[in-house]
């Protein structure tokens, strides 16, 4: 076990090498010159010439990645174009607010999503499965932004149950304001996400009910409970895991559309205003900070494999 | 010798295209107590779902016992027990044992947990002692170093060694009745003889009934008591072993066993019984086997022969043998 988790670190480092290099290739390959945008339309040549100089831009492109990813490395990630602020303290703190969002998410998604799934395979053909993977369907098709905004119209304005928009009301910042702000964003993210892992979870389930060991656990006369959840729900979660990493990555980029309609302060924002005012270093932090983050998840649920089949730590 | 169980007109349903066909029909056999009693047939005559009818594990959205049908456990009636109860049976008075142990047993499970959990759903016992009995078990099997296999999973054993675990779950709770579909077809031949002489051995020494279903007439001659031959969901013959071997009397018997292979004469090709079992939907009338009989008659393709009891506890049903009972008898 411990040495495969080393070897899937060490599989790391080319992972992280590659989204290093792509990041630092899409400033570099994107239009425009980042001097004559931070200087302004009435620049001169000269003075463009000398702030490309003081950026290192002037450099071959290799000693400029050389360059920047030691800066990196060292916590200094640039400054805003823009905002005029260190890049990394700034995508920090907006980035815990999504994280706080997409985990939110995908614990509902993953609750719900595992436990129709596991509702419908068992009552396989049923009306009650029929009618779960209906709901499913339509959960899979709502735009995410329309979601949001019918939560907001009926939970927030018709019922008045909940705050529709923020992270804390005006002048608190306690853990419990900050969990009913977040209830109809995460739940609007969230459906998207729970319907595919619906998905995966009964047609996973269905397979591995037809399996010669499933027949076995119940010749020994165990109960129902102990049959779906142990031995059926253990061998069918493989497929499911990789759903629900995969799913972590799209709710990351997929916040933004929620941030936007919630007013949710994280990093989906932060994007936005960053590629419209063409902002270079603060989207590259952006994308490096969610590409790590993505890449760590991955890790997570390759260990998370291992815990759940024997069988793979030893391939 | 009791009847340990009694299976009294069995039918089974299955469904196809919203139309409920019958796969086994109104079969009756009993086993004994301490008695090993082989099924043979055909693939596809109904020997598994006979077992798994015994089991209360056929798949109820997609099949049914016939009204009429009753199976019986030490007098109690099996089809009428509530799925609690038949859950208390399962296992602890009836166990089974499947075919291929690469996939009957839970791959991502250790072979201590599927063990354990065996004694725990019938019985409450310390920990402790479930470890301690299972590692008893294991090495009543005739599993070496039993304390480190209850840690480790399937995959890492073999195929005999994933039987004898099978074998070791199946018998923990002493059953009184074992039935073993098909226990070394998926087996080599040397590890099949091993498996065959353990099930023998433990069946004499707890004195357990055992039900063999096996297609392998081999099989049932070193060591089944008794011998029921099914054919296309029917009992066609039921005998002693020995005297089935000596003297078989159903034509389909017959054919069976004349294609097997023989030290004696030096055949160059095997006899054969032609055609094939016909598929459910599409059974004949009257005996199930008379379009592959060499010695059917008119009357054989309208009416269904009954079974002939023709002493010794030799049984066939072919009207062969009903004319030779109204003769003499």
């Amino acid at each position: 076990m411990a040495s495969y988790i080393l070897r899937r670190l060490f599989g790391l480092v080319p992972v992280l090498f590659g989204v290093t290099v792509l990041v630092f290739s899409i400033m570099h390959l994107s239009p425009g010159d980042p001097a004559k945008i931070i200087l302004g339309p009435k620049a001169t040549e000269a003075s463009i010439a000398k702030l490309n100089t003081q950026l290192g831009l002037d450099q071959p492109l290799h000693t400029q990645y050389i360059t920047w990813i030691g800066n990196v490395f060292q916590g200094d990630w640039g400054r805003s174009i823009q905002m005029k602020m260190e890049v990394l303290p700034l995508v920090a703190e907006r980035f815990t607010a999504t994280f706080i969002l997409t985990l939110a998410s995908i614990i509902i998604a993953s609750v719900f999503g595992i436990g129709a799934g596991i509702i419908s395979a068992y009552k396989k053909y049923s009306w009650l499965d029929r009618s779960m993977m209906f709901m499913v369907l339509i959960g899979f098709c709502l735009p995410v932004f329309w979601l949001g905004l019918l939560l907001q119209i009926v939970f927030g304005l018709n019922l008045d149950w909940l705050p529709i928009s923020g992270m804390y009301s005006a002048g608190q910042d306690g853990f419990w304001d900050m969990i009913r702000h977040l209830i109809l964003p995460a739940i609007a993210l969230s459906a998207g996400a729970g319907a595919i892992i619906a998905r995966m979870t009964r047609s996973s389930m269905v397979e591995v009910f037809s399996q010669d060991y499933i027949r076995t656990a119940r010749s020994k006369g165990l109960k129902e409970k102990n049959v779906v959840l142990i031995h059926a729900l253990k061998n069918a979660f493989i497929p499911v895991l990789t759903v629900i990493g995969m799913q972590i990555g799209f709710l990351l980029a997929g916040a933004v559309l929620v941030e936007m309609v919630f007013a949710w302060p994280g990093i989906g924002t932060l994007m936005v205003n960053g590629i419209l005012a063409r902002d270079f270093p603060l989207v590259q932090g952006v994308i490096l900070f969610v590409a790590t983050t993505y890449v760590a998840i991955n890790l997570l649920i390759d260990i998370l494999y291992a815990i759940f089949d024997p069988r793979i730590s030893y391939k | 010798m009791t009847a340990l169980l009694e299976v009294k007109d069995l039918e089974i349903k299955f469904r196809k295209d919203k139309e409920m066909i019958s796969t086994v029909g109104e079969i009756s056999f009993a086993v004994n107590e301490g008695e090993m009693l082989g099924i043979v047939g055909e693939s596809g005559c109904g020997k598994s779902v006979t077992s798994l009818a015994i089991m209360g594990l056929l798949p109820k959205e997609m099949s049914q016992i016939g009204r009429n049908s009753d199976i019986l456990f030490n007098g109690t009636s099996l089809t009428k027990l509530s799925d609690a109860d038949y859950r208390r049976v399962r296992g602890k008075d009836i166990s089974m044992i499947f075919q291929d142990p690469m996939t009957s047993l839970n791959p991502v499970l250790t072979i201590g947990y599927q063990m354990k959990e065996m004694i725990l759903a019938h019985e409450k016992v310390s920990k402790r002692e479930c470890w301690t009995r299972s590692v008893e078990m294991l090495k009543k099997v005739g599993i070496p170093r039993a304390e480190q296999i209850m840690d480790e999973y399937p995959h890492q054993l073999s195929g005999g060694m994933r039987q004898r675990v099978m074998i070791a779950i199946a018998l923990t709770l002493q059953p009184k009745l074992l039935i073993a579909d098909e226990p070394t077809t998926a087996l080599d031949v040397t590890i099949q003889a091993q498996i065959l002489d353990l099930i023998k051995e433990i069946q004499r020494e707890s004195n357990t009934a055992v039900i063999l279903i096996t297609h392998d007439l081999g099989v049932v001659a070193e060591v089944c008591d008794r011998v029921v031959v099914m054919y296309a969901g029917k009992v066609v013959e039921e005998a002693p072993v020995k005297e089935l071997f000596v003297d078989p009397k159903h034509p389909y018997t017959k054919g069976l066993l004349g294609s097997m292979p023989t030290l004696i004469n030096d055949q160059n090709r095997l006899n054969a019984i032609p055609g094939s079992v016909p598929l459910p939907e599409e059974m004949p009338q009257g005996c199930r086997f008379a379009p592959r009989c060499s010695q059917a008659m008119p009357h054989c393709y309208t009416a269904e022969p009954p079974l002939v009891s023709l002493g010794n506890s030799h049984a066939t049903s072919c009207w062969l043998y009903d004319k030779e009972e109204q003769k003499y008898g």
